[in-house]
């Protein structure tokens, strides 16, 4: 059960703090490039989250001793210098881009499983599980970064948004208010920055910050698939396959089909497309739940 | 002499340096130790908690093993070692168990066993008064408490068997278990009783 003390430490902090900072960076660089506005997402929501959660749940120990606290205290930070490098190299070296996103992308998994490499995994089920979901998210993070690029408005953004919040809805149905708040405060974070970025001009370079919301985002499924649930089994699954599956559909409006429609109906039916998936992760977590409730009682 | 004098006399001299050179106090103490296998059949690892500050909630965990040494003629040599699965609470209730595996609580999947290992362990009137630390939850805190012998003996099968039983209480909060303080209690009860057969 969430608190209503984290209410304030846990979403309005993180979501303040990122609006703080973007807006910083907007006002005080305007007109701003585009490296400095990507920098600015980053920073914003990867700090943001980290702020509210360390505010919210205490600072974590060094080294940090659970799967969300690596999330936290390494994986986000590493992603958001992986972005700062990737922008700043850009123009320069595009391997530099891809190698420090892969170096998050296959980096992370180790962290968040440290657990299961030590007390569960053989030597083959570690790398196989290691390798495909550092590919998960490095590409991932490359579909979303591709697709802002493509549209530079705040429309990839809102979808990871979307993800977001619908994730953490799942979470909280699905047996653990921390995590749960965790994830809450990362919407948070995103929200307060994507509602500072009606600050800035026409093409708000999202690109910027989506590899930090898709690697924490990834990693939260990822707790929640091996921690939250003891044995997670094809109810877990089905929930993550809906939730993954909001990043192909956010690039629904580049179907040439659907880019011939007018603007209003396009910006529908992708909303639609992207929803469609939250909404029936977020239902079916809610009939599961109610189902064990009739079932167990209140516990 | 003949040779059955001298056996005898050879046998009486090696009595009585046997008897001279036999240990004494302390020593004595060590060599009567005793290793027990605590028998997980009859072992009980039993927990209550508020719940709401309305009742309390009764709990198990169903997975236990550990040893222990304990010193027959001096108790305070005593050593004790506990390992518990985290996964197997029982609270009779498979939603809330569920809950209590995750991260909210015991996250079993992150930290799969609790342990307790004796520090030291002094004789307490009829009691021993032990300290050692306890990991739950990946902290590492001291805790103390007094441990009754309950008795020991030959079961009817002919293994040498001792008992014990204790309670005490923890702050869950204090293991980094601080999630729903608000609906159950921050303190924990434990009530232990275990039997060892002797190795």
């Amino acid at each position: 059960m969430i608190e209503p003390s984290w209410v304030l430490t846990g979403a309005a902090l993180p979501a303040l703090a990122a609006a703080a900072l973007m807006a910083v960076v907007c006002i005080l660089r305007r007109p701003a490039s585009a490296s400095r506005i990507g920098i600015g997402w980053s920073l914003s929501i990867g700090a943001a989250a980290v702020v509210g959660t360390f505010a919210s749940h205490g600072r974590p120990p060094l080294p940090p001793a659970t799967s969300q606290q690596w999330l936290l205290a390494a994986v986000v930070p590493a992603a958001v210098v992986a972005t700062v490098v990737g922008l700043l190299a850009r123009r320069r070296v595009a391997t530099i881009t891809l190698l420090s996103r892969a170096t998050v992308a296959f980096g992370a998994p180790p962290l968040l499983l440290l657990a299961h490499l030590k007390h569960y995994w053989s030597t083959a089920a570690a790398v196989t599980w290691l390798i495909v979901l550092g590919l998960v998210i490095f590409l991932y993070w490359s579909i979303m970064s591709r697709l802002a690029a493509r549209r530079p408005g705040r429309s990839a953004v809102a979808a990871l948004f979307a993800a977001v919040a619908g994730t953490g809805m799942v979470i909280m149905l699905s047996d653990s208010a921390h995590i749960a708040e965790i994830t809450f405060t990362l919407a948070a974070a995103t929200a307060g920055a994507l509602a500072a970025s009606f600050l800035l001009p026409r093409g708000s370079f999202a690109h910027g910050c989506v590899g930090v919301i898709v690697t924490a985002w990834i990693g939260l499924l990822i707790v929640f698939w091996f921690y939250v649930q003891y044995d997670a089994g094809p109810i877990e699954a089905i929930l993550v396959i809906l939730l993954l599956t909001v990043v192909p559909a956010a690039w629904v409006g580049e179907i040439p089909a659907i880019q011939r429609i007018t603007p209003i109906k396009r910006t529908l039916i992708r909303a639609a497309v992207v929803l469609a998936p939250i909404v029936a992760a977020v239902i079916v977590a809610a009939v599961q739940f109610a189902r064990e409730f009739n079932q167990a009682g209140p516990w | 002499m003949k040779w059955h004098t001298r056996i005898f006399c050879l046998s009486v001299a090696a009595a009585i340096v046997a008897i001279a050179l036999r240990p004494t106090g302390s020593g004595a103490a060590e060599s009567s130790s005793v290793e027990y296998a605590l028998d997980a059949a009859h072992c009980a690892v039993v927990f209550r908690i508020s719940h709401l500050g309305m009742s309390y909630t009764y709990g198990r965990f169903n997975d236990v093993s550990g040893q222990f040494s304990v010193n027959g003629s001096d108790l305070a040599n005593s050593s004790f070692e506990c390992t518990i699965k985290t996964a197997s609470v029982d609270t009779n209730n498979r939603k809330r168990d569920d809950h209590l595996r995750s991260p909210d609580f015991f996250d079993a999947k992150q930290f799969p066993v609790m342990t307790f290992k004796t520090n030291s362990a002094h004789a307490h009137g009829t009691k021993l008064h032990v300290t050692g630390d306890m990991s739950l939850h990946g902290v590492t805190r001291p805790i103390e408490f007094h441990l009754n012998k309950m008795g020991e003996g030959k079961d009817p099968w002919g293994n040498q068997r001792i008992g014990f039983s204790t309670e005490f209480k923890i702050k869950r909060s204090e293991f980094g278990m601080d999630q729903n303080l608000k609906i159950v209690g921050d303190e924990v009860e434990l009530l232990i009783s275990f039997e060892g057969v002797r190795k």
